[in-house]
């Protein structure tokens, strides 16, 4: 629907009109076209920028620029005259995220990893068709200006700013080098196993930048190394980092994490849809955030089951998606929008302005705001004088559904179909064999639709090209003729034939539009806050209490005592008094404690729950250099569980698939807070080894077969070589001078240092004894043997290297190491002066650790008080925190849990649990909890069926597996 | 009138029991040589008395302080025991409790030593479609595992293997035996696996499963002479006459439902497996009289939103529901757990006497043997255990003795004795 006016002109691909300055460094061959360089653009709505009321202007485009904009100016005689009567210019878009392939070529001499290629550069190359179509695609979405970045590896590279006029690519490069892009995710075609995890990619970016710095200090004399000389390059030239992410909320605050570790600015990145659940951190981070106009789609609910199974935390995430918008703009947190090339993009930038963004926001996040990321304020973004002549030229004010761009100009040059285009809408059908029908035409250049209105019988096609068209029409299986024809502004007129080959002519007359289809706003009460956001969490997080509670069963572990009855009084987070009858201040809240138990949060020294995206790394025998608190997951359904089961206290390991795995992270179970809230703070460090059938990959099946360790002799070759390679790194930097700083080595000497102390993974007594003596022979001791379940032949020996042990209490007969593991373990080691606990390693056996207590009472006669402390006081020693907790004791941090009966009665529940004096967990609240959240569910999952009964996009359900992970899963 | 016996207390954790006098019976094993796997029990020649202790029928029935007197294997009389022997073996039970043996349902006891021990395993079969597996063939009386199960008061076990669709059919064993003919009771069922609602091989393991069963059906109700030569049609028959049990296990509750038909389709009552929701088909499980296996009371809610609560208190919720359910471990060495989780189901509203039988009579019932095991009654087998405490509770979970058939096992294992061993360690 063409309605300006036709200058008869060809657009070549190769018009190179920008000449003006001076003649341009390439050849040039034939006869060259040149076209006007002024035009005027007249009776046009114009809004010069977002936010910025439409005005009738006339706007002077001269050599690529915008020369002159007023009411009325004086038209050049060489101009042009483009009258856009009705229709609307804006500033063209910027699209700050396009995603678009490296060369195929790598620099070989970069670094080890093919992952990392910071040094690589996108290349643009207009003989590249695939290149030429996106440059158009965005065009005809209204994209003048885009950022391209690169798609593979961790650092994958540079990217280019583009304009999207179709020149020589001289001209089309705005900017090369731009911006350099990274994500955690190594190329699928990677050569490499590691990294498997996330933390292993966090762990290999943290190493690359490490090298790098040690780089310019003088390494570049030692090795030359594209990789690194490239990325201290981008940081003088302060290229911003533009990130890309999967569907975690929590990658942003990861990488925000990185930024501030390794003073990364301006640090951007591409959301994966639910960074709205961690607002405030990303404000204080100054991340900027780029956020795709794809939100999730409803889920389609008519599969079996979907509704019931669909977890909370997707619904969620449907409702919240398309409001995020508009909760940075109030949060001020910078975003711009991206739209991944995908036409849809329009339809979801109207959900953020139903969902509360103001137009001039949305706009500005497509305009100004990419213009001011890509430091091209003072020539892109509005319409401004001496500004590119970048403009997107609509029928209707941009922010409608029916609205369509008709032109985007880029750089002074137009673009968009010049040829008349059929007009949508209703017509009159009337043809020389006389019947005359209202018809409607309907799609989208070059296909449409033709419909008869009343009655509804006739159908046809039509196909629009060069001006003309061709056309079907089909009444019932007798008429049905076709034709050809031309297209004029109010009519499309032609002639054909039919099944007898009688010549018919025809015309179709405009009446009008299509009665205006109303487009349905997609408006939603977002469900409440909750912490986290996923099924179990709390509206409001738990304050810190100022609380006395009476009267209860006091186990306060200090000593041998048996369990008497006493109060205790928590304020500030800390156990503040314990007595009979204390007093306390008035205005202290008072619970009665009577008929229950008070003990010590529980402590569960070996967990591998609110881990995120790999528990092994384990591609490597040694990877000390990962770290299990990079990858904390604080909305895992496992947290709530166990706080349901008087947990307080978890120590997260990584897996035990290699010899020397990761750092260990101590978390509290503070259900609701960040990452870095459910950290354990001035806990000794941590790191996990492993011994036996998992390292030397026995029941791998028979293709593990040559990955070094094999045997446990081979174990302890490892060991011993990988500590050699620590002390002889320790001793290089000693030495002083230019000293490559290596994550791997400085976690194993920080053993040899006492400064990080180890949990290892083991079974039998040889292995166990092995480690103890590789220790005396390196001066560091082996601070837990965990599982450690043949400990009970050995507990003299354990005792006297003062090694604590941390093992199952009946778990048996699952592989061939543990053929003589017996329940009484727990109860003997306790019994020789080995410092004992139980662990769950399992999500599901974490709930019920005091049940696991008390079986050391049935094997072996272990007191009530010395079995609870299996799960309190003593995990507490063994990771060096018992001045904080693991007993009721006054000035330690008040975790504690109310049971309904002697906790280490089968029967008994706990009742509450509070973690810093905060109630994390309270029975009595499970019923509300549990009826707000199905209500909230219900609520959504109609909103979602409305959704889908109003055609907004549905997508499958598929089922989330269940998050569960222990010492051995692998990632696949 | 009390027989003036002469107090004996046994070293080694057995418990103190007595004898008449000028008599010396050897009762259970020679402890001077613990073996690793211990020898069976030998029946006894005379009475056994359990005088004086708590009695828990397992029936349901509330527990009451009773004797119980033990004649060739049976129970004759739970009551005051007034009859006098000239020979006859005393417990004194006053302050213990009497239970029945409990009844481990569908686990891999005896068919698996290692888990990841590939030769060990007798639990996988190729193919999808294997009724005709026999687990009982297969029971290996020497595991080292089966004694520690045992010593925590599972005395009988329905064994099956654990793949495909159809994993095979089941044998009810008595966990005290040489041998497994020894140790078969009755080959009791037929597992079913049903695959679930996300299974990709779904289609045609629920075609395999209806022609299967078509085949059945028709051989079943064909009164002439004709027979099937089809191994696999030939171990489903006794479904349909009724000499076997057919169990599903399905959980999901779309699979329920098509469960539901299927057995409706075919007229079979089978017993439920499984069926962790079963909780929105009560009333169907309710009018249909089908009873319920519980696989796993310690497991994660299944979804998201259930309540932390809600796989602990599904039992209570099936008995106040009045439909018949049993409780079961899955595996091997975790079967031992067995009343403990019974334990865990009393502590979210089922009362003790419903989670007893849920382990004793009503397993017995699933699997046939009720008429002789399941429940401390006169008539049936004296197969039951003395606990100095509620063995129910990990803490007092204490058992001193006990009997399978009449015959007093030993309590002895390989963990024990590992445990004596390394407990005197001489550590110098």
């Amino acid at each position: 629907m063409f309605q300006g006016v036709v200058i008869g002109m060809f657009w070549g691909v190769l018009d190179e009109s920008k000449i003006w300055a001076q003649l341009p460094t390439y050849p040039k061959e034939g006869i060259e076209r040149i076209p006007s360089q002024c035009h005027v653009l007249q009776n046009a709505w114009v809004v010069k920028e977002a936010g910025a009321a439409p005005q009738k202007m006339m706007v002077l485009i001269r050599k690529g620029k915008i020369e002159q904009l007023g009411a009325s100016i004086s038209i050049p005689p060489d101009a042009q005259i483009w009258n856009l009567e009705g229709k609307y210019i804006y500033p063209g878009l910027i699209d700050v995220y396009v995603e678009s392939s490296l060369p195929q070529e790598r620099n070989s001499e970069g670094s080890w990893h093919s992952s990392i290629h910071p040094e690589q550069e996108m290349l643009f190359d207009n003989h590249d068709t695939s290149w030429i179509k996106k440059l158009e695609s965005y065009r005809q979405l209204g994209f003048t200006t885009l950022l391209c970045v690169p798609k593979e590896g961790i650092l994958r590279g540079t990217g280019m700013i583009l304009q999207t006029g179709e020149r020589n690519h001289q001209e089309i490069i705005v900017k090369p080098k731009a911006v350099l892009g990274a994500s955690f995710q190594k190329e699928k075609q990677s050569k490499e196993a590691y990294p498997s995890s996330l933390m292993g990619s966090i762990a290999l970016i943290r190493q690359t930048l490490l090298d790098a710095n040690w780089y310019q200090k003088g390494g570049n004399n030692l090795e030359y190394n594209a990789s690194l000389s490239a990325l201290n390059d981008h940081t003088r030239l302060h290229l911003p980092w533009v990130w890309d992410t999967d569907s975690s909320s929590l990658d942003v605050l990861r990488i925000a994490a990185l930024a501030n570790e390794f003073s990364l600015s301006p640090v951007w990145v591409k959301g994966g849809g639910r960074e709205w659940e961690w607002i405030p951190q990303i404000k204080n981070s100054g991340i900027q955030l780029i956020v795709p106009l794809a939100f999730p789609p409803a889920p389609d609910l008519t599969t079996p089951d979907a509704a019931t199974d669909i977890q909370l935390s997707q619904l969620r995430n449907w409702a919240y998606a398309p409001s995020s918008p508009y909760l940075f703009h109030q949060a001020q947190v910078p975003f711009t929008f991206s739209s991944l090339g995908k036409s849809s993009y329009k339809e979801e930038l109207l959900r953020t302005i139903d969902r509360g963004l103001s137009e001039k926001d949305a706009l500005a996040a497509l305009t100004l705001t990419p213009a001011a990321w890509l430091n091209l304020s003072d020539r892109k973004g509005k319409i401004e004088l001496g500004f590119d002549a970048d403009l997107m030229i609509c029928d209707q004010p941009f922010f409608s559904k029916e609205t369509k761009i008709i032109y985007t100009w880029v750089n002074g040059q137009p673009y968009g179909n010049l040829l008349p285009q059929p007009r949508v809408g209703k017509y009159l059908l009337k043809t020389s064999i006389g019947d005359v029908d209202s018809v409607l035409l309907e799609g989208e250049r070059p296909n449409y639709n033709l419909t008869q209105l009343a009655p509804r019988k006739g159908k046809g096609s039509l196909y629009s090209q060069g001006g003309g068209f061709n056309l079907t029409w089909q009444e019932d299986s007798l008429k049905y003729w076709l034709g050809n024809g031309g297209i004029y502004s109010d009519s499309l007129i032609g002639s054909g034939e039919d099944l007898s080959q009688t010549r018919i002519s025809f015309s179709l007359i405009y009446v009008g539009p299509k009665a205006i289809s109303t487009r349905k706003p997609d408006t939603l009460t977002l469900p409440t806050q909750r912490f986290p956001s996923c099924a179990w969490g709390t509206p409001q997080l738990p304050q810190t209490e100022d609380l006395v509670i009476r009267d209860a069963f006091l186990w306060t572990l200090q000593d041998s005592a048996s369990p008497s009855i006493g109060d205790v009084w928590i304020k500030n987070g800390i156990i503040q008094a314990l007595g009979t009858q204390l007093t306390v201040p008035s205005q202290t809240q008072e619970l009665s404690g009577k008929g229950f138990h008070l003990t010590p949060g529980l402590i569960d020294e070996h967990s591998h729950i609110a881990i995120d995206r790999g528990v092994n790394e384990g591609t490597q025998a040694v990877t000390s250099e990962v770290r299990i608190g990079d990858v904390l997951l604080p909305d895992d359904i496992h947290i709530y569980h166990q706080l349901a089961g008087g947990v307080t206290t978890s120590q997260l390991l990584h897996g035990s698939a290699n010899p020397i795995g990761g750092q260990s992270a101590l978390i509290k179970l503070r259900w609701g807070e960040t990452p870095d809230g459910l950290r354990f703070s001035g806990a000794p460090p941590f790191i996990k080894f492993a011994l036996g059938e998992n390292v030397k990959q026995s029941n791998w099946g028979d293709s593990h077969t040559t990955r070094y360790p094999q045997s446990r002799p081979g174990v302890e070759q490892i060991l011993r070589e990988s500590f050699r390679r620590a002390a002889a790194y320790k001793e290089a930097e000693k030495k002083g001078g230019l000293f490559r700083k290596d994550l791997e080595l400085d976690a194993l000497s920080e053993i040899l240092f006492g400064k990080r102390k180890i949990t290892c993974h083991s079974y039998v007594q040889s292995e166990i004894v092995m480690l103890m003596r590789l220790g005396d022979s390196l001066g560091f001791k082996v601070n837990t043997f965990t599982h450690v379940l043949e400990g009970y032949k050995i507990a003299d020996k354990l005792k006297a290297h003062g090694a604590a042990a941390s093992t199952f209490s009946d778990w048996w007969a699952y592989k061939y190491e543990v053929i003589d593991a017996i329940p009484h373990n727990g109860t003997l080691l306790s019994q020789a002066g080995v410092i004992t606990g139980f662990n769950s390693d399992d999500a599901e056996m974490g709930r019920r650790l005091n049940q696991e207590a008390a079986k050391a009472i049935k094997y072996g006669g272990l007191t009530p008080v010395e079995a609870l402390k299996l799960v309190t006081l003593n995990p507490a020693r063994m990771l060096g925190i018992e001045a904080w907790v693991g007993s009721l004791t006054v000035g330690k941090h008040a975790d504690l849990v109310l049971w309904s009966d002697n906790p280490l009665s089968v029967y008994a529940k706990a009742d509450k649990t509070w973690i810093d004096g905060k109630r994390y967990f309270d029975r009595s609240k499970i019923q509300s909890l549990s009826e707000n959240q199905l209500n909230e569910k219900k609520y959504l999952l109609q909103k979602a069926l409305q959704a889908a009964a109003l055609g907004f996009k549905t997508t499958p359900y598929t089922q989330v597996p269940p998050h569960e992970y222990t010492c051995e899963t692998l990632e696949p | 009138m009390n027989i003036p016996v002469k107090r004996w207390n046994h070293s080694l954790q057995l418990p103190i029991y007595s004898i008449c006098v000028g008599l010396v019976i050897t009762i259970g094993i020679n402890l001077a040589r613990a073996q690793e796997i211990p020898s069976p029990g030998k029946a006894s020649p005379f009475p056994v008395i359990i005088r004086g202790a708590m009695v828990h029928p397992g029936n349901g029935d509330i527990a009451r302080i009773a004797d119980i007197l033990i004649i060739d294997g049976k129970i004759q009389k739970v009551g005051e025991v007034k009859e006098t022997y000239k020979q006859s073996t005393e417990i004194q039970g006053q302050g213990k409790h009497v239970y029945p043996g409990f009844i481990a349902l569908n686990t891999q006891l005896g068919l698996i030593e290692i888990e990841a021990a590939r030769p060990t395993q007798d639990t996988r079969e190729s193919g999808l479609i294997n009724p005709n597996l026999r687990a009982a063939v297969a029971y290996n009386t020497d595991s080292r595992v089966i004694p520690t199960v045992r010593s925590n008061g599972v005395l009988l076990a329905q064994v099956v293997g654990n793949s495909g669709v159809i994993n095979g059919s089941s044998a009810v064993m008595q966990l005290d035996a040489w041998n497994w003919e020894d140790a078969l009771i009755r080959e009791d069922g037929v597992f079913i696996n049903w695959p679930e609602v996300s299974s990709s091989s779904r289609k045609t393991s629920l075609q395999e499963l209806e022609s299967l069963f078509k085949d059945a059906r028709a051989y079943a109700t064909n009164q002439s002479a004709i027979s099937t030569e089809d191994l696999r049609v030939q171990s489903i028959l006794p479904i349909f006459t009724g000499h076997k049990k057919l169990f599903i296990e399905v959980n999901q509750y779309a699979a329920l439902l098509e469960v539901i038909a299927f057995i409706k389709r075919f007229q079979i009552q089978p017993v439920l497996v499984g069926v962790s929701d079963g909780y929105r088909i009560l009333d169907q499980l309710k009018s249909l009289g089908i009873p319920v296996i519980l696989t796993n009371v310690n497991r994660l809610p299944d979804r998201d939103i259930d309540s932390p609560e809600a796989p602990f208190k599904l039992p209570a919720i099936l008995d106040s529901s009045k439909i018949t359910f049993a409780l079961s471990i899955p595996g091997f060495w975790q079967v031992r757990n067995l009343a403990f989780t019974a334990g865990t189901a009393i502590g979210y509203g089922l009362s003790p006497e419903a989670a007893l039988k849920s382990i004793c009579l009503t397993p017995a019932k699933l699997c046939g043997i009720d008429n002789n095991y399941g429940s401390v009654e006169v008539g049936k087998s004296a197969t039951l255990l003395i606990c100095s405490g509620d063995v129910f509770n990990m803490a007092t979970s204490n058992i001193e003795t006990a009997f399978i058939d009449g015959r007093q096992i030993s309590l002895d294992n390989k963990q024990e004795q590992l445990y004596r061993k390394y407990r005197n360690k001489d550590t110098n």
